[in-house]
């Protein structure tokens, strides 16, 4: 079950689940935790940094329930989001847990970063492998 | 000793939310109950960096007290969540997580005597759904 109904099976009200199945174009969750990268100061290289393709994990084709799901499972301190007053989002409510420490690892990192990381350590691989076997590429 | 840095509680606090013109939130609350902890830990000697509010978190800031570092964050829903994370190189030694443990305490001391807080359960980072929570942030192992 997906969108609106969804919602509407979990509890909320007609208002909180259309909302809940809008697309989501919030933010998105911080791989590298905002309040680290907020420890290091607020010089010139971290604002540069802080919501960077490769720190920023935005799921494409979330609706906003579905990235508070994916937030909660991936960040500890992804709780709670408030809808309408009176009326709130808590991963508690709706049983919602954390994935352990390789399934934050892996599932929290942005694509720009699995791209980045994936082609050099295909690149890696493949030179390794060309070496290994004299194989000219050229 | 195991420390539960998370804290969920019920405050009678006027809700502080911003709504859009639909009713929606759109500005997180506990802006309140966010000033009422620092008002605590000022009085306490930390020095505190502005609040901010931080879209799919909620309002959080850092205090500093002789070089321990703590990272507050408070949501507002309905029951309001306080996480705390320490912070700092320094953060594995003796000291400083003594000095952690007292931040929380001296947290802890605050709402348990001020009749605004009520139903009160310290828990751990993630606050898994199962967990019924202590009364205090220390838990002996």
């Amino acid at each position: 079950m997906t969108g609106v109904p969804k919602y509407l099976a979990q509890g909320f009200s007609p208002e909180a689940a259309a909302r809940l199945a809008k697309p989501y174009k919030g933010m998105g969750h911080h791989y590298v935790p905002r309040a680290i990268l907020k420890h290091l100061g607020d010089g010139r290289v971290v604002r540069a940094i802080r919501d960077h393709p490769l720190i920023v994990s935005k799921p494409r084709g979330l609706d906003q329930g579905e990235f508070y799901e994916y937030h909660r499972r991936v960040d500890k301190s992804a709780q709670a989001n408030s809808l309408l007053p009176g009326e709130t989002w808590k991963a508690k409510a709706l049983g919602l847990t954390n994935y352990g420490l390789i399934g934050r690892l892996v599932f929290g990192a942005p694509e720009a970063l699995k791209s980045t990381v994936g082609g050099v350590a295909g690149g890696v691989g493949g030179l390794a492998h060309d070496l290994q076997h004299k194989e000219d590429t050229w | 000793m195991k420390v539960r840095p998370v804290v969920r509680f019920e405050a009678d606090f006027p809700d502080d939310s911003i709504c859009d013109e639909d009713g929606f939130v759109i500005g997180w609350g506990g802006r309140n109950v966010v000033d009422a902890i620092s008002e605590v830990l000022r009085k306490a000697g930390y020095a505190l960096t502005e609040p901010e509010e931080e879209p799919e978190h909620g309002w959080t800031f850092h205090a500093n007290r002789h070089g321990t570092e703590v990272w507050f964050q408070v949501q507002a829903a309905g029951e309001y969540y306080l996480d705390t994370v320490h912070m700092g190189l320094f953060k594995f030694t003796r000291k400083s997580k003594q000095a952690y443990v007292n931040t929380l305490n001296l947290i802890n001391a605050w709402i348990q005597q001020d009749p605004r807080f009520r139903n009160i359960h310290w828990h751990t980072m993630g606050m898994p759904p199962e967990e019924m929570g202590t009364s205090g942030p220390v838990v002996e192992a």
